[in-house]
This record gives C-alpha cells, structure tokens and sequence, in this order.
C-alpha cells in the first residue's frame, strides 16, 4: 500500500545500543570503513566494528600475511594499525559523517596498553569497546591474555576502570574452556561477549616446502570454521548471562540464523565481505524477508531458541 | 575513476600457449565506459570455484573502446585460474574494476617497457596507451621468458621489440636474462617500466640506477579482499624520509616508484 513503511523486523537492542539490524562487521575484515563505504553506505550496518587498534602504531607482520585455504583463509596481519590518536583524528570523523555505529576493537600489549586506548576513546562518539584478547597474530597481547582466566580478569577489571562505553570481551576459540574464558570476562565486568577470534592454522608450500606465511602459523577464518563457531556461541550463551555478538564463517542469512538461534543477540560479517563486498547488504536483506516470511515481528524472538 | 562491482560478459577464452589465456569481457556500457582505464590498474574476478574465499586479481592488458571490452592475460596457477580457463563464451563474470593507480604516462622521447612472464600483461595496455597518446615517443619493449614466449603479437605496435628466453636456445629469441639484453642492446632511455619477478624487477632496479633515470615498478604481492581493507598485500617501500614503511599493493599501487622499492 503506498504511503506505509515497512516494519523492520531487525531492530535490535544490544548493551542500550539501539542498532537498526544485528549485522555488524568483524574486526580486521572492514579497516576503518573507508573502502566498503564506496559500496554502500555504513549507516546500513547494525555497527560497524573497526580494525584493532593499539596505543602507537603497530607495523604488523612480514609478508607473506594471508594465505587462502579450503573454505577459508588464514591471515598472520599482525594488527598493523596507526594507533589510537592517528584514530581519533582521521578515521572517527568520517564514520562519524557516515553516520555509522562504531565499536572499536583494542588491542596492545599489557594491561597498561589496553587501559591506555580505552582511555583515549573516553568522550568520543565510539558507541562500544571490544577488548581484542584473542588475536593469535602478535607476540604478545592477544591471544596471551586470553588464554586463561586470571589475565582475562586482570585486563577486563582494568579496562572497565576506564571505559564509559559497554565493553564487549572477544574470545578465542583457541582454549580448552570457552565457557570458562567466558564467566571469567564476566565476573570481572564485562558487558558482552564476542566470539570467536581466528583458529590458529598453517599452510605449507609443497614446492618451497615451507610455511607459506612468514609468521609460520596464521588465523583461520571463513565458513570452514563456521561449525566451531556455532558450538562455542551456545555453549557460552548457556555459561553466561550477557549478550552475545556471534561471529566465524558468516556469509548467509541462513548461517547468521544459526548463530542468532545458539544465543547470538548480534552477528558479524568478516571473511565474507572479501568473497562478496555487498554480503551484508544481502544478509540484512534476506534476513527482513525471512522474518516477513515466518511472521516473526522480531527477529530478537529467535535469540537462543535451540535451546529450548 | 571508481571501481564498480559488476557482472561482465564472457566474449572469448583462448588458450595462447601452455595454461597461458587471454580472456575478453564486455563491460556494459550502462554500468561503466572502459574508456577511463588506466595501464597498470588490474581487476577482481571473483570465481565461482567451490570453496574457495577470495578474489583472483588480474592487470588488465588491454582495452577496446569500440566494444566497451577489457581483455585480461592470465596463467592457470590453481584452483580459481582453472575454474576460469573452462569457463565458455557468453557466461557471466563478476568483477571490481579497474582498481589501484596506473603506469605515468609522458611525452618522452624514448621508453623502455620490461616484463618477464605474465609480467607483460599490463605492458601491453601500456604499449598501447603510449601509441594512442604520444605516436612520437619510441617505446622500446624488453620481454623475458624461462621456457618459451607468448603474446608477443600484442606487441607489434613497439618500436623494438626484444624478447629473450632463459632455457631455449634458439635463432629466433636471444639466450638469457631479459635483464642482460637490456644491458647488453643499451639504448639511450627516457623512462623505464618494469612488471614480472621480484627478481627481475630488482634487477632491472639495480640497472635503472646505474643509468640515473626514472622508473616505475607494478608489484603483485598475494592479495585478499584487493580492496585496501586487510592489510594482506603489503610491500615494503621507502617513503619521503627514507623510512621503510609497508605500503598495501592494491591501494597504494600497484605501480610505484622504482626508486622506493625496497628489496630484501
């Protein structure tokens, strides 16, 4: 009927965050927003979650840092970065013009480093932090403090000291307890979870017989990973009581459903938007027809039900 | 000129020689006129090729106005380049094109392009450029292969045309290092470019420094998203002061200065 708008199907509530669809982009996959913003605008994102970013520039990895794998890639980038000022300056401005909903990844080396970017983002416009314990790309942070729960304590309780904005924990996959890593964020303050991070993986050159990454061993991401990534969201939605961003081989409405039925509130898109620039796009989409399709008013309703 | 995401359609896919193809497609006119490419810019494809993730980037070799046509030179190296090679006349592609900068482009009196292998694809659109906008600058072309030549009617248009062979020994080709005929012909050269092997393209750096004149380099590093997104394709470059700094291939270039590339 002309003259009536649409019902969106997908507004989504996440940490007071009132986000126009639970699609988000995965960090490290979507820079600061400059180029997809070339394809659509960033405004149509539920949020758009930088690339990490460090106290100082980062240089990141020698090359060679990707390498394509069986439904997949793995990556050893190494959270090459200018930092949380060069940031601020020149990249939170034109999200900002573009209306975009911005998390911000944080990443650094100590507890110190982590509360020093979280410092910096204080009074500005950045709407969620998402503490990177989880990279396996750097020598140190990362992955290091996400391992075990006591560093997970440790660097969550220093953050939240300084963070105004709600904090989301990104989690490794790469644990022997996910729903431990899980409570443990949570007890020291955390606001969401995210997850999960890259597994660790490698490829080897038969004709060099040699790691094909200069780093050795890289971060798998794409579809192949998709299954792990399922498990661990319902597992940690049944561990924890906070909100759930769901990421790992995203690249169809069909797979964000999945996740969003384990317990994931929100989704990220990360390794698809390489396969596909307008993955997105078409997940948010085809996600409004599916709840037209099935009279879901909301897609909220369907948050966890495999659970039930 | 913005990259557009876009369906193009096969026109031909001929193998010239032993997993070596060259591919036309037609742009539609409604979504782009190929007539703003560059020399030195490459394309997407993004294969349909099960399981695999990302973009296969390709330089572009050349452009017809006429037919609004890209024509691409490619190996067949894996699993997105064989998927590609049995792909038939009329199917329909999706590309990102043209991405990253292109080659200069100056009326000087004398250039000299040098390509090794699939290298030479971009010379060609150079070549090409070169003829249409300078007619007067003698472009002298440098083409080296291992184990035999292809594509060089596409070079017809160049002044000389020098193509060398390292493991044939043969009356028609000389013996050897593309780079060691450059040297061994010398030729009193404006500007040089160079596209193929990190070695070649170190080589020809060496050289070009001896001769004290400027040079531009096309780098193919691996690409990911070839967009300027994930940090994949970076090269080591020299920036204003000296410092080496990591440059992304696909957005900062692919062309550089040749004097700023840093070789390991």
């Amino acid at each position: 009927m002309e003259g009536m708008c649409t019902l969106n199907r997908l507004k989504t509530n996440f940490l007071d965050i009132e986000m126009i669809n639970p699609v988000t982009t995965a960090s490290g996959t979507f820079g600061y927003g400059r180029e997809f913003s070339e394809f659509f605008p960033l405004s149509s994102l539920g949020a758009v979650t930088v690339k990490g970013v460090s106290p100082v520039e980062w240089v990141g990895n020698k090359p060679i840092r990707i390498a394509e794998t069986y439904g997949g890639m793995l990556n050893a980038i190494g959270l090459q970065n200018p930092g949380v000022d060069y940031f601020i300056a020149h990249d939170l401005p034109f999200l900002e013009q573009e209306k975009a909903t911005v998390f911000v990844n944080v990443c650094g080396n100590t507890v110190d480093e982590y509360a020093e970017v979280t410092e910096k983002l204080q009074n500005t416009s950045v709407a969620a932090l998402e503490l990177n314990i989880s990279c396996p790309n750097v020598a140190q942070g990362g992955l290091a403090f996400g391992t075990c729960t006591k560093s997970v304590e440790n660097v969550v309780s220093a953050v939240k000291k300084k963070a105004k904005q709600p904090l989301i924990v990104k989690l490794s996959p790469n644990v022997t307890d996910i729903k431990e890593i899980a409570k443990a964020a949570e007890t020291a303050g955390a606001d969401a979870i995210s997850l999960i991070n890259t597994l660790v993986g490698m490829k080897i050159d038969i004709q060099t017989r040699k790691p094909v990454l200069y780093n050795k061993m890289g971060g798998l991401s794409g579809p192949a990973i998709m299954p792990v990534a399922v498990r661990m969201v319902y597992q940690v939605y049944e561990a924890v009581s906070l909100p759930i961003l769901g990421m790992g081989g995203i690249s169809t409405h069909e797979d964000a459903l999945e996740f969003i039925m384990a317990g994931a509130t929100v989704i990220a898109v990360g390794t698809s938007n390489f396969t596909n620039p307008y993955t997105t796009q078409e997940i948010i989409s085809h996600l409004q027809a599916y709840c037209e399709d099935n009279s879901i008013e909301n897609i909220s309703s369907l948050i966890g039900v495999a659970h039930l | 000129m913005n990259k557009k995401h876009q369906q193009v359609m096969l026109k031909r896919n001929e193998a010239i020689a032993k997993d070596i193809y060259i591919m036309d497609l037609a742009v539609q006119s409604a979504q782009q006129s190929v007539d703003m490419y560059m020399p030195g810019q490459f394309l997407n494809m993004y294969v349909e090729e099960k399981h695999t993730i990302l973009p296969r980037p390709f330089s572009i070799s050349a452009i017809n106005k006429d037919s609004n046509e890209i024509s691409l030179l490619y190996g067949v190296v894996g699993k997105g380049t064989t998927w590609l090679s049995k792909q038939e006349n009329g199917k329909m592609l999706t590309i990102l094109s043209p991405i990253g900068n292109g080659f200069s482009v100056e009326p000087h009196d004398s250039v000299a392009l040098v390509g090794g292998e699939l290298g030479v694809a971009p010379l060609r659109f150079l070549l090409d450029r070169y003829k249409e906008l300078y007619p007067h600058t003698k472009v002298y072309v440098y083409l080296g292969f291992k184990d035999a030549p292809y594509d060089l009617v596409s070079f017809e248009k160049a002044d000389e045309l020098f193509v060398a062979v390292e493991n044939a020994d043969t009356e028609n080709y000389f013996h050897g290092h593309v780079i060691g005929v450059l040297e061994s012909h010398y030729k009193d050269i404006d500007m040089y470019y160079g596209c193929g092997s990190k070695g070649m393209l170190h080589a020809l750096q060496t050289y070009v420094q001896h001769q004290e004149k400027p040079l531009e380099l096309s780098l193919d590093p691996r690409m990911a998203c070839g967009i300027g997104t994930c940090m994949g394709c970076v090269v080591s470059i020299k920036d204003e002061f000296d410092t080496i700094v990591y440059k992304k291939a696909c957005a900062d270039g692919p062309v550089f200065n040749g004097r700023d590339v840093y070789f390991e």
